[in-house]
């Protein structure tokens, strides 16, 4: 069967490149009706990595997650969808600024990454990969990283609209593309309260699977160690925003600082014993 | 069409002056009609604003003589005046008119009210019987032109005032101002003004804190607020805004209390205005998270910076302004050459049915088979010559109006050609008739090549007197 997946994912890879370029765009020439245009060419590209991720799946005959291009590709997807959702809620073309370059580095580093040449002939993964717990593992920890990518952009949002405020003199009137800072402030805590869950789960199912299987929790992997530790400042995150206190500013590191624990997590993939992509 | 225009404006005329031409709006429809009525006068607006007076004429001739006009409206010779009031004709009204459209004549430079009180004129003159062509055109594209202005440049941008300054400021921490509750402190007259000026912009509830209780309650139960007693900063929590103006030598919120009105808001953000001298709340306090303080030196500066920064986009508008009154005489010069261009084909045409009346006789004696022929052919071959001979004259006179550079061509071959009184009533047969329909030029419109801004602005008096109203 001939694999048109790479195809669909070069045609993914130029229409977020191209939503990516229109949404700088936006920001330069403050033209919203611009940015529908970007959005209109994301959703397309996402229908598109829809279409790769399955043939994919059915091509190699599992779910596309064993290798770090599927990977890549399955979160950029996710993070699309994700996005996409809260666009309808709220909708700031800012944001995009932030998420269609993480967006777009996933994208093309999963068709240009180190095993992303050729996708045929994949050896079979280990069979306890192919426990539907495993993909159910990963996929909620995508989500959350999905939801926590957008409210680090949110945070980065924050902290630049919060610099811009404590100029002098002020500037005072609106930015045009920096949403107003509660709003900003609220998205990210709402991006944060719907991602928690998410990993909680996800790290959840992973840790009881762990322990099914060897019986013990490899706390020196890179990977398992980044990962909880993000999860520890996220929990600290939301406890310390309840008891009060931690809003604005110091809210928003913590939400970059999460995010940069997380990503450093999902970088030291291969490094990761248990987490090892499978070789082609 | 000639356009003059005359009137007084806060560059020319001191208040004391000014006053004294000022038109009141129920005066306005008859002196109108009055204007509209003027011999030499196809065209007239009044702008009577409380910076400016301005009077705008479309008329026959390039010299027409103003004063006497304005004596009747006023009523008095203002010849003695002459010395306040400025007069352009031509370009020069135009461009006036356009600048002071998109505001860059106002005494605040970019203030959003003056195309609201020209689109209230334009209704005005429509109402009493003008806007039937001759400024309408202009009007319509004085209009387009300000809202590109608008547009295209940061013109009405910054704010350039203390109380706008400070709802800029308040809408970038929270957006809407929606529901939002202002504390003011000190119960003085720049305090109450800064505050209502919040309430205007949808601010919904006013807390009022003030040493003398029957100042803090009577400006309270002047906004629908509520009074909490000056130096329980602890109640001041409910506040998203505070206002600081009173007369203390001492700062009455420092950081400790601001701290603790924050934790009390469990930290969302607050805005602190200080708009006291001396200074009521401790700069300091602005250091905290969540807090933004600005005093009156912080939002004075921002008015300066905004101030400078429309100079700069007033350079580009007038650039935008010189574009549009160049385009703007282009096409009414397109205008002013229709007439004549009509004209001349209606001449030509003329003659060429006369030519084919004096054949008919002759062609009667031909077999009635052959005469239809003869009599089509014909037809068709003067119409064709004709065209042919007049396609270069008029693709001439086409190209001098739109230049601008040769209205005299167009006046020289108006004299030839133009018939003494009136367009040809020629009954045209069908088919020439058709001919005619089809050429463009020929018809004797002068609001045609207005249509596609009538189109973009549609200043019709419904829309206007909804916009009148700023």
């Amino acid at each position: 069967m001939v694999n048109f997946s790479l195809f669909w994912a070069r045609m993914a890879l130029s229409l977020y490149t191209f939503g990516l370029a229109t949404a700088w765009i936006t920001l330069a020439v403050r033209r919203q009706t611009l940015f529908r245009l970007a959005r209109g060419a994301v959703a397309l590209g996402f229908c598109f990595q829809f279409v790769s991720l399955v043939e994919t799946g059915v091509v190699t005959g599992h779910f596309p997650i064993t290798q770090y291009s599927e990977a890549s590709s399955l979160l950029a997807f996710l993070i699309v969808a994700v996005f996409l959702a809260a666009y309808r809620f709220y909708s700031p073309p800012s944001l995009a600024v932030v998420v269609f370059p993480l967006v777009f580095a996933l994208t093309l580093t999963s068709i240009y990454g180190s095993d992303g040449v050729a996708r045929v002939g994949v050896g079979s993964p280990a069979a306890g990969v192919r426990n539907g717990w495993i993909y159910l593992h990963a996929v909620l920890i995508f989500l959350g990283y999905a939801a926590l990518v957008l409210a680090f952009a949110g945070g980065i949002l924050f902290l630049l609209a919060e610099r811009r405020l404590r100029q002098r003199p002020p500037k005072p009137s609106p930015s045009r593309w920096l949403p107003p800072l509660e709003t900003l402030d609220r998205f990210s805590y709402r991006a944060l309260l719907i991602g928690f869950p998410l990993l909680t789960a996800g790290l959840a199912i992973g840790l009881y699977w762990a322990d099914a299987m060897w019986g013990t929790l490899d706390l020196s992997d890179p990977k398992i160690a980044l990962t909880l530790l993000a999860w520890v400042v996220y929990l600290l995150l939301l406890f310390s925003r309840w008891s009060g206190g931690w809003r604005g500013r110091r809210a928003a590191y913590a939400t970059v600082l999460c995010f940069v624990i997380a990503a450093a997590g999902w970088l030291s993939g291969n490094a990761s014993g248990l987490h090892h992509f499978f070789p082609r | 069409m000639n356009y003059l225009l005359i009137g007084v404006s806060h560059h020319t005329a001191e208040v004391a002056r000014r006053e004294g031409y000022a038109l009141a709006p129920e005066q306005i429809p008859a002196a109108l009609a009055q204007l509209l009525a003027w011999p030499g006068v196809n065209d007239a607006l009044i702008l009577s604003t409380c910076n400016r007076v301005e009077l705008v004429f479309a008329t026959e001739s390039l010299d027409w003589n103003p004063w006497p006009a304005l004596a009747a409206i006023y009523g008095r010779d203002l010849t003695a005046n002459a010395g306040d009031f400025y007069c352009h004709r031509g370009d020069a009204a135009v461009r006036h008119l356009f600048r002071v459209a998109a505001s860059l004549d106002s005494q605040v430079i970019g203030e959003p009210q003056i195309l609201g009180q020209i689109k209230a004129a334009y209704a005005d003159s429509r109402a009493a019987g003008g806007m039937r062509g001759g400024l309408h055109p202009l009007l319509a594209r004085a209009f387009s032109t300000a809202k590109r202005v608008r547009r295209e440049t940061g013109l009405g941008r910054h704010a350039v005032s203390i109380s706008r300054t400070a709802a800029g400021l308040a809408q970038q921490i929270f957006g809407d101002l929606q529901g939002r509750c202002v504390l003011l402190i000190g119960a003085g007259e720049t305090g109450a003004l800064a505050a209502s000026h919040f309430l205007r912009q949808g601010a919904s509830r006013l807390l009022v804190a003030s040493r003398t209780p029957e100042h803090a309650a009577a400006l309270a139960a002047q906004h629908h607020g509520a009074v909490i007693p000056f130096g329980a900063w602890t109640e001041a929590a409910a506040a998203d805004i505070i206002i600081s103006c009173t007369g203390a030598t001492r700062p009455i919120l420092d950081r400790a209390a601001v701290g603790a009105i924050l934790a009390r808001r469990r930290a969302r953000p607050l805005l602190l205005l200080d708009i006291a001298v001396p200074r009521d709340i401790a700069p300091d306090a602005g250091q905290l998270d969540n807090a933004f303080l600005y005093n009156i030196d912080d939002l004075r500066a921002a008015v300066d910076l905004n101030l400078a920064q429309r100079q700069q986009e007033a350079v580009r508008a007038e650039a935008l302004i010189e574009q549009e009154t160049t385009k703007f005489q282009r096409a009414a010069r397109g205008v002013q050459a229709a007439p004549v261009i009509s004209a001349l084909r209606a001449q030509c045409e003329q003659i060429r049915r006369q030519e084919m009346e004096r054949l008919s006789p002759k062609l009667a004696r031909l077999p009635e088979d052959q005469r239809a022929f003869v009599e089509a052919w014909v037809d068709t071959f003067s119409h064709g010559l004709m065209q042919k001979w007049l396609h270069r004259p008029l693709t001439a006179i086409k190209a001098a109006a739109r230049a601008g550079d040769d209205t005299q061509l167009v006046a020289a071959l108006d004299q030839l050609f133009a018939p003494p009184a009136g367009p040809v009533p020629l009954p045209l047969p069908a088919e020439a008739a058709e001919a005619a329909a089809t050429a463009p030029s020929a018809q004797p419109n002068a609001a045609a090549p207005a249509a596609d801004d009538d189109a973009r602005t549609d200043p019709s008096p419904a829309r206007s007197a909804r916009h009148g109203a700023g």
